[in-house]
């Protein structure tokens, strides 16, 4: 009998789906994992709609916050971190940190606010969603699947049947590797399918570079599955029965797909007290040297001695009090702000740059973190999907360094505009008008009078209360704007080479392994 | 007769091959979790002290200068890390760690995620949660090992009980012998519970010998105690496993059917069902206002009290004694009505979670989890524990100032006017401090009572199911 290559193969695959199919371990694994995902994509997916509604609201108002900043010093910038449709398959860290960040020239944000979970002891229960799945419930299926591959057709005589017809080795393990790793594609098709219909039923937009990441997802977990299946095959052939080979199997997943990615946490954690720790001991030096700067630089002003009217008593807001400061106080702190504000924002760029930087343990730990990551199959898919999804630790850190450029041309725009001088504090016009003068003329008097005494609320008090000057408002349209640049398909594919070079390694290498130890093996039954 | 069967499984099982890789596994994991542990805990201390000597400074320039408005308590109590959380976390590094305490306005709030490890500087870094990428199912502590590694093992080493014993075609001899059925499956599960006891006595007595090597860990007796307490509910939830081995045993024909079955009630039971918990958080009936809206009520709820005492205040015209009276009361309630608020919702946030344990009374695994941490005295029962105690605190401390705004006592001057305190330095030590009090043993076990009521019952369920199967067992 002369057969084709592709159909002997074809024929043993076939056989292990349809055996696969029907069995007990299968339909049961499978609609666990069918029912996981109906309730974790409607329960990401409500939480993705929920979060995106807060974005376009927080959006919207900031927008308008921004059409009415009287002064410079009050200007804050408040830009708001996207949701990711894709955090409603991989979770990531996406829900569980803020949705925005507040810019000033002072500080250059490095960590999100806001968007909390509402209730903080929510935590205390997790769920799994579809990369968990696909980690916890099709491994298990995978060594379920793989581990009597060919100790279990031995146990049962099959074997030995099997090869004494004239198909060679090599076609019979990669028929069987075909038929499992096919009884598994089924299934993940299906859910990652019936995911994206959940999705797409509920109207949430997936622009094709979404599109191509979930599909890049997919393709990675089938690599992964396909690792996990040659693995199983390969300790099949080399354990001395079926059992066994699932014992030691089980162990592997115990081992990988629970207790390292949980050790490898708990070192994280450590890692980034040990960072809070270092930014902690250096910060107050550099705030000490920032002041003692800005002291220095302002040792030649002097602060003119003049009337000042009592403006924490003010119950309208400073910058209307202030409104009526005498001119010669306003140039004061017009050159004072110059200075201070600018060094203020030069040492913005040396605090960030401080808590940039880990201290060597730090950095150590994150290194082994992601050497042991790319190791192994489990925690490799984990962070393959991570990236694609772009909902890691990764992403925050990409977000930041772009808040970080974007706030190097928002301050460039406010030195271009003189803001630290001109417009600062105070809403102040170039030239006061009549009613003005007259009223400070009168304050005036009225503190020279008393002789600036301290606590003094001054006659005129009630009525620089009531004065109440036209406010101009900023005009901010030339003020560059922060927009998220979207990783693009090509970056992230570049970002997963190694892993998935890593991950191709392993399944070539295990598929050597099965096929040499199976080239040895006894296929007689032991009785 | 018992007895000789009894010795002989066990020597069978303590000799296999899947006992001698149960032990090594977790002797492994054991090991490695003490180590991860005790730099963890190191670092938590770290924070905890970090967080103390700041209110110690607070306090310490307020007692310089009582009358210093800045100074008027502002402090952070955080719990503090504990020894025992190495049995089990109750996962309170998934809680708020603890309160923001301030006295003028009286306010009580929960530390926010964020603030945990954001040092005196104030500046923010990012939060662990952001560091880390990998989802958080389980913590590290004693309770997971056995929660997880233990359950998973007892299905191992009970999977085969009847259908091994048939293969090997041993059980029809030795039920042929005047042996009741009743006591095969008795022995069967004495043996196995007993070779599951002695990796966890090896690995608790390991694990306690290295934690209690390093210097970070401050064991005392009450940890004991409560390890013995601890490793006595195991053995309940071990036996429930046992017995679902045992279970799936009798109810299949041969063991590598029986070893499937096991095995996916496992990761039913163990992973996939009490980790399912967070979907039920979305449903409507757990649901709560955002911190935002909350902040927003309890500052509506104290304006509405404050407008009330305006039309009161303003109509005491010229009689100062009186106005300063009713300002002064107006003040208290309005800081009352807005704590309100706040404890109010979180009151509501603890009943959810209790509410969504009621439903997980069913799962084994979710009942372990929930009676070691009672046992224990950590996570949720912890948490309300503490509430209380920093709420008697707070009382206090705002007494102990009334007490030296000296000419009149109890009227709590001090909001309106700082200068009715003595500007006379007061003694630090007097000035009352934080500490957080053990929860009661009483305490802890009424709290972990239904818990292990309940898997008793399961226990027994189950075991009924087995005992009556096995009768009918066919052995050939």
């Amino acid at each position: 009998m002369a057969y084709n290559c592709a159909e002997v193969i074809g024929t043993i695959a076939k056989r292990e789906f349809l055996d696969n199919l029907l069995s007990f371990k299968f339909v049961a694994c499978v609609l666990t994992a069918i029912i996981l995902i109906i309730f974790s994509v409607t329960f990401l997916t409500n939480d993705y709609q929920s979060r995106l509604k807060d974005y376009d609201l927080g959006v919207a108002a900031s927008q308008s916050a921004l059409t009415k900043v009287p002064v410079y010093s009050y200007l804050e910038v408040r830009i708001f971190k996207k949701p990711i449709p894709l955090s409603i398959f991989v979770s990531g860290v996406e829900r569980e940190t803020g949705n925005y960040v507040d810019l000033t020239h002072r500080d250059i944000p490095a960590s999100l606010k806001g968007g909390q979970t509402k209730n903080e002891f929510s935590h205390m229960f997790s769920f799994l969603d579809l990369s968990s799945v696909v980690i916890i419930i099709f491994t298990l299926l995978a060594i379920l699947l793989s581990y009597n591959a060919i100790s279990g057709e031995k146990e049962e005589g099959v074997l030995a049947l099997a090869l004494a017809n004239e198909v060679p080795r090599y076609k019979y393990i990669l028929g069987k590797y075909c038929g499992i790793l096919i009884s598994l594609a089924v299934p993940l098709t299906l859910l990652f399918s019936l995911g994206l219909l959940i999705v797409l039923v509920r109207g949430i937009e997936m622009p094709a570079i979404t599109l191509a990441s979930f599909i890049l997802i997919y393709v990675c977990s089938l690599l992964y599955l396909s690792c996990t299946v040659l693995i199983g095959i390969f300790v099949s052939s080399i354990a001395k029965d079926s059992s066994s080979a699932l014992l030691y199997l089980l162990g592997f997943y115990l081992i990988f797909v629970f207790l390292l990615p949980l050790a490898i946490s708990g070192l994280s954690d450590g890692a980034i007290v040990q960072k809070a720790n270092y930014f902690d001991k250096n910060f107050p030096s550099i705030t000490t040297e920032r002041d003692k700067k800005i002291e220095e630089a302002l040792s030649d002003i002097k602060e003119p001695r003049t009337w000042r009217l009592a403006s924490g008593l003010a119950p309208r807001g400073r910058q209307m009090m202030k409104r009526l400061t005498p001119p010669e106080l306003l140039e004061y702190y017009k050159s004072v702000n110059r200075i201070e504000q600018k060094i203020i924002e030069d040492y913005a760029q040396k605090i960030n740059e401080l808590r940039k930087t880990d201290d060597s343990s730090v950095a150590q730990i994150r290194r082994i973190d992601n050497v042991v990551y790319a190791s192994f199959p489990p925690t490799n898919i984990l962070r393959i999907s991570d990236i694609l999804a772009n909902t890691g630790g990764d992403s925050l850190t990409a977000f930041f360094a772009q808040i970080e450029i974007y706030w190097r041309s928002y301050v460039r725009y406010l030195e271009e505009k003189d803001a630290y001088g001109l417009r600062y504090f105070y809403p102040y016009p170039a030239q006061f008008t009549a009613q003005e003068m007259s009223l400070m003329e009168k304050i005036a008097g009225d503190y020279i009078e008393r002789k600036n005494e301290v606590g003094y609320r001054g006659k005129y008090f009630a009525e620089a209360n009531s004065y109440s000057p036209e406010i101009k408002y900023l005009d901010l349209k030339e003020m560059p704007s922060f927009s998220m640049r979207e990783e693009t398909v090509q970056e992230k594919l570049r970002k997963i080479v190694p892993y998935v070079f890593i991950m191709v390694l392993y399944n070539l290498c295990f598929l050597l392994l099965a096929h040499f130890s199976f080239n040895r093996y006894d296929p007689r039954r032991r009785v | 007769m018992l007895k000789d069967m009894l010795s002989r499984q066990l020597v069978d099982d303590i000799l296999s091959f899947k006992f001698l890789i149960n032990l090594m596994i977790i002797l492994v994991a054991i090991l490695a979790f003490c180590f991860v542990f005790i730099s963890g805990h190191k670092n938590d201390q770290e924070i905890y002290r970090n967080k103390t000597a700041e209110n110690d400074a607070k306090l310490e320039q307020f007692s310089r200068d009582p009358r210093d408005n800045n100074n008027y308590a502002n402090l952070q109590l955080v719990m503090k890390p504990k020894a025992e959380s190495f049995i089990s976390s109750g996962y309170e590094d998934r809680m708020p760690k603890g309160f923001h305490f301030q006295m003028v306005p009286f306010e009580l709030k929960v530390i926010s995620q964020k603030e945990e490890i954001s040092g005196p500087s104030g500046y923010e870094v990012l939060s662990k949660r952001e560091y880390v990428d990998i989802p958080h199912l389980f913590a590290i502590d004693l309770t997971f090992i056995v929660q997880f590694l233990f359950s998973f093992f007892a299905i191992i080493l009970g999977f085969n009980a009847a259908t091994g014993e048939k293969e090997q075609g041993t059980l029809k001899l030795t039920l042929s012998n005047p042996v009741k059925r009743s006591d095969f499956v008795i022995v069967k599960y004495l043996s196995v519970l007993i070779t599951i006891g002695i990796p966890m006595f090896l690995g608790l007595v390991i694990g306690m010998i290295v934690l209690g090597l390093s210097p970070y860990m401050a064991l005392s007796l009450s940890t004991f105690s409560k390890l013995i307490q601890f490793s006595a509910f195991s053995v309940l939830y071990l036996s429930f496993f046992v017995l679902l081995g045992l279970f799936c045993s009798v109810f299949s024909q041969d063991s590598r059917k029986s070893l499937v079955m096991g095995l996916l009630f496992w990761a039913f039971l163990v992973v996939v069902l009490p980790k399912s918990g967070g979907l039920l958080l979305s449903l409507k009936r757990f649901d709560v206002p955002t911190p935002e809206q909350i902040e927003i009520q309890a500052k509506n709820a104290s304006q509405d009290v404050m407008k009330k005492y305006r039309d009161e205040f303003l109509s005491a015209g010229n009689d100062e004694e009186r106005a300063r009276a009713v300002m002064l009361k107006g003040f208290e309630e309005a800081f009352k009505a807005n704590q309100d608020i706040y404890d109010h919702y979180l009151q509501r946030k603890i009943a959810v979670v209790r509410e969504i344990r009621q439903i997980y009374y069913f799962s084994p695994a979710s009942l372990f989890e929930y009676g070691s941490s009672s046992i224990v005295g950590t996570g949720i029962l912890r948490f309300q524990e503490y509430w209380l105690q920093a709420r008697q605190f707070g009382v206090r401390f705002v007494d102990y100032v009334k007490g030296l705004s000296g000419e009149k006592a109890g009227t709590s001057a001090f909001y309106l006017d700082v200068a009715s305190i003595s500007p006379n330095p007061i003694e630090f030590n007097s000035i009352p401090r934080f500490e957080e009090r053990e929860i009661s043993g009483g305490d802890r076990i009424t709290d972990a009572l239904p818990y292990v009521a309940l898997l008793g019952f399961l226990n027994l369920f189950l075991f009924i199911i087995v005992l009556y199967r096995f009768q009918t067992y066919d052995v050939r």
